[in-house]
């Protein structure tokens, strides 16, 4: 099963070179405003074997209903309570991105938590977010994100974290992750298998039919 | 003045604590130098960990082999995994962007520069 990473930015060319670099499959994340871009973008990433993700940022059924079959993944944009419960109460959201922000009181909860698992939606975490945070609000970030990983390891909920790049300088290793994991308050072998189990789990959910296997360079 | 030790006497191996190398790639555009890597990870794990956290992570710069854009850093086992996240922070170094990649860790830098020479 490949390592997948979610990214913002679509440069097939640049893509190409990391998924061989790094050993990985990409899946392009944007906020599609209508079915001509996102088929448009289907149409270019069908020959690199990338899939496509659509990200929400309000909690509109209509908006889930016209994307979900067009889309290989859905995402919801977190960081707000209305979208959370929106996200995790539809097993047809496969991610549920950032549901977290600075805010002092978190955003995710164990009600929250405990529908992510019965509804086997993912929680997704942005790495460029704490890439790109300033010092005082890395710490905020940490501190809510070890809080929300407590409740994932609890609900034994599916946790992903993705590059979330917006340029290539923001691509990272999938397979590095699980030390940030590990950070997060996951040990070793937990970590491990919430980073190798992504594959999987989406295979489960019927999402990864007819996924190439690019051959590394790390398997040459 | 014979009589006054010259040297400490080394700790048993038994008490210094297990040791990692961890083997890290910064993908550059051009080759980058050993100091200015050194003092920008160094800086960067300072704010994520603090002055604290590097002393627990008996944090040493072994080398930079400035061609490859190939480092080696020694730290204790048990921070190994906090030294491995620390690392994805690094964004650039001196103004140029690199994007750093785990490449192997080892208990003996012997191994590892085998790595390298590969």
């Amino acid at each position: 099963m490949p390592f997948l990473d979610l990214d913002f930015f679509d440069n097939s060319l640049d893509l190409k070179i990391f998924a061989k670099k790094f050993c990985q499959e990409f899946i392009i994340c944007k906020v599609f405003k209508n079915d001509f871009e996102l088929k448009q973008l289907k149409e270019k990433a069908k020959a690199e074997n990338f899939k496509i993700c659509h990200l929400m940022l309000n909690a509109n059924m209509q908006e889930l209903q016209k994307f979900r079959q067009k889309a290989d993944f859905i995402a919801v944009f977190g960081k707000n309570i209305q979208r959370n419960k929106f996200a995790v109460s539809s097993d047809k959201v496969d991610f549920l991105l950032m549901p977290c922000s600075t805010a002092k009181k978190p955003e995710f909860d164990a009600a929250l938590a405990r529908l992510a698992g019965e509804n086997k939606v993912c929680i997704a975490i942005s790495f460029s977010e704490f890439l790109n945070a300033k010092p005082e609000d890395l710490q905020d970030l940490l501190r809510n994100y070890i809080f929300v990983l407590r409740l994932c390891k609890k609900f034994k909920i599916q946790v992903a974290v993705f590059s979330c790049a917006k340029s290539p300088q923001e691509l990272r290793q999938v397979k590095d992750f699980a030390s940030f994991l590990g950070l997060l308050g996951f040990d070793r072998e937990k970590a491990l298998k919430q980073v190798r189990g992504l594959s999987e789990f989406l295979a489960k959910k019927g999402k990864l039919e007819g996924f190439e296997i690019i051959a590394s360079e790390a398997s040459k | 003045m014979n009589n006054i030790k010259m040297r400490v006497k080394a700790l048993p191996s038994s008490q210094r604590g297990k040791k990692r190398y961890v083997l890290f790639e910064l993908l550059a555009d051009k080759p980058l130098s050993a100091a200015i890597v050194q003092k920008e990870v160094e800086k960067k794990f300072a704010e994520i960990f603090g002055s604290r956290g590097m002393a627990l992570q008996k944090l040493h710069f072994i080398g930079f082999y400035g061609q490859k854009n190939l480092g080696v850093l020694k730290c204790s086992l048990e921070t190994c995994e906090e030294v491995k996240a620390g690392l994805l922070f690094v964004k650039s170094i001196a103004g140029f962007p690199a994007i750093p990649r785990i490449v192997s860790v080892s208990g003996s830098v012997k191994k590892l520069k085998g790595l390298v020479g590969k």
